[in-house]
């Protein structure tokens, strides 16, 4: 059997000291399979985007143990480690930077990994995202909410990642944009197959775009299953099922069954 | 397709046509700021001048006729003659070669090193961070003046030390700058994505920070030449900047003191050149953080 793509191992992060000790994220025990869409669901600050922030390498301390494609990655990884994984932010407006024109954003990753063909693979890349070639020699100040957000995925993908890292991927833009922007990206996970990892805290998006999901709060997984259970409603943890309820729209007599493990 | 759309195409075809773009957007708010294009002609006319100056048809800058010494301004010496007999006018603008020699040569020291000690300060952080800006205090606390007569008395009075002289008491608000800088934007999306990719600290310091630097330090830089030009004079008018013959405004401003109150035209000449250059400098540089400022898109 091939190991799995990612492997999280009792992953511990924590910010501060002493008494002011803030645990992020807590035993969190995670495989993820290659070519698998993964989901992390839960409320701001339950370590979502955390966990994803350890996978991509980004946090400096942390305990247990990161594991992709078999080897062990901390946060000093070599360029070959870096290329395997990439990541797609929820800002398209910070994402960015705003003195580098489309061209020079795509061509960076490319220079950096020292790769060859630059003219071809900017040009084949923005084609992959939908944009057109008269996008590439503009600002980002010039271009839309979504088309910002088709060169941050395209800035992705141009490096041929085999994990592809969504941190609400969608949560920024516009409703009508970000249906166009989540079919791209099922679009691109078909064509290339890469293993996605999504944060989000909207349970239709992360149905719609994963296969498995897991339900965080307060820094744990309290409940891992098939996004297919997810959208019947069939988790069973009180937390999961809130976080169902509540995304329905507002009913007050969910508050008499509020769950709270403080 | 007429050249100003060209310019302003929301779809340019090259990265020059994009950069080219740009600027001419950002020259197309300059213009509309009259004060700044006072400011730019007053600078542009000393630099055409300063570069100009060894073909205008003027008198020698030194040559001396003492028959002639201290001459009002008139037909023959149009700004008139100091103590031994040279033509002003030919000393001013051979002496804005000298001044924009100074400003150019101190700029080009003190810019690099301070972006250089800002964004590294601000970038890595942690001890280095704290180390750095200890220093950056410690020439800040000197005044200015001061550690620049110090340094040119340690050394030997001349051009050379001055202007060593002015760029050692000069880097330390651009260090600050470029620091504070840095952290607004270290912790940015783009810079977290760099990482991911696999750039090293300092590639995103020289690709991603300091274009974001640049900007209110070239303005700072367009309002410090004033003060620049002014510390040059005061060295020179202390002896310690240029050597006589060498007319540099400073140094023409003291030698003019002893006369000042019946040959006016000796010391007030080139104190207007002084007072006319500084405010060009400043209104320019008012005009710059307009355009520039990063917050404008």
């Amino acid at each position: 059997m091939t190991p799995p793509m990612i492997q999280l191992d009792d992953l511990g992060v924590s910010f501060g000291k002493g008494t002011r000790r803030f645990d992020a994220v807590r035993n969190v025990t995670l495989d993820i399979a290659e070519g698998e869409a993964f989901g992390l669901v839960g409320e701001s600050g339950s370590g979502k985007s955390t966990v994803l922030n350890a996978i991509a390498g980004l946090i400096g301390s942390y305990s247990g143990a990161i594991r992709i494609d078999g080897a062990p990655a901390g946060p000093q990884r070599t360029g070959a480690q870096r290329r395997l994984l990439q990541m797609v932010l929820q800002d398209p407006y910070g994402s960015l930077h705003p003195r580098h024109t489309i061209d020079k954003i795509l061509s960076e990753p490319l220079l950096i990994q020292r790769l060859d063909g630059i003219e071809r693979r900017v040009e084949h890349a923005l084609a992959d995202v939908g944009l057109k070639p008269e996008h590439r020699f503009r600002f980002p100040h010039q271009l839309s909410g979504g088309q910002r957000q088709r060169v941050a995925i395209a800035r992705a993908i141009i490096l041929e990642p085999r994990i592809l890292l969504l941190d609400e991927p969608t949560s920024a833009l516009d409703v009508s944009v970000q249906a166009e922007v989540l079919n791209l990206l099922r679009r691109l996970r078909r064509e290339r197959r890469f293993t996605t990892v999504m944060v989000s805290h909207n349970l239709a998006v992360v149905a719609y775009m994963c296969d498995r999901v897991a339900v965080m709060s307060r820094g744990r997984i309290l409940e891992t299953g098939s996004s297919a259970e997810l959208a019947k409603g069939g988790f069973s943890h009180p937390y999961s099922r809130q976080l169902w309820n509540a995304s329905s729209g507002y009913n007050r007599d969910l508050l008499k069954e509020l769950w709270d493990d403080a | 397709m007429s050249a100003p759309d060209w310019l302003l195409t929301e779809a340019p075809a090259s990265r020059r046509q994009a950069s080219l773009g740009r600027w001419y957007r950002n020259w197309l708010v300059f213009r509309r700021n009259p004060l700044a294009m006072i400011g730019l002609a007053i600078v542009a006319l000393l630099i055409v001048t300063a570069v100009l100056a060894p073909v205008l048809p003027l008198q020698s800058p030194t040559a001396q006729a003492l028959s002639q010494r201290l001459a009002p301004p008139g037909a023959q010496h149009w700004l008139g003659t100091d103590e031994l007999g040279r033509d002003i006018l030919a000393r001013i603008i051979f002496g804005a070669r000298i001044t924009l020699g100074i400003v150019l040569m101190v700029v080009a020291i003190v810019v690099p090193l301070g972006l250089l000690i800002g964004t590294i300060s601000g970038y890595i952080g942690g001890a280095l961070d704290v180390v750095l800006m200890r220093i950056t205090d410690i020439f800040l606390a000197f005044p200015r003046l001061i550690l620049a007569l110090a340094f040119v008395a340690a050394i030997k009075p001349g051009l050379e030390s001055a202007i060593i002289a002015i760029a050692l008491t000069s880097w330390p608000p651009y260090a600050r700058i470029a620091r504070a800088e840095t952290l607004t934007v270290r912790n940015a999306d783009y810079v977290k994505v760099a990482k991911l990719q696999g750039a090293s600290w300092l590639r995103i310091i020289w690709h991603y920070i300091v274009p974001l630097c640049s900007t209110s330090v070239v303005v700072r830089m367009t309002l410090d030449m004033a003060g620049i030009i002014l510390t040059a004079a005061g060295l020179g008018f202390l002896g310690l900047g240029a050597q006589p013959p060498t007319p540099e405004w400073g140094a023409m401003i003291s030698t003019g003191r002893d006369f000042l109150l019946d040959q006016w035209w000796v010391a007030t000449i080139p104190g207007i050149a002084i007072f006319a250059v500084s405010l060009g400098f400043n209104l320019l540089g008012d005009g710059l953080r307009d355009v520039l400022d990063p917050k404008r898109t």
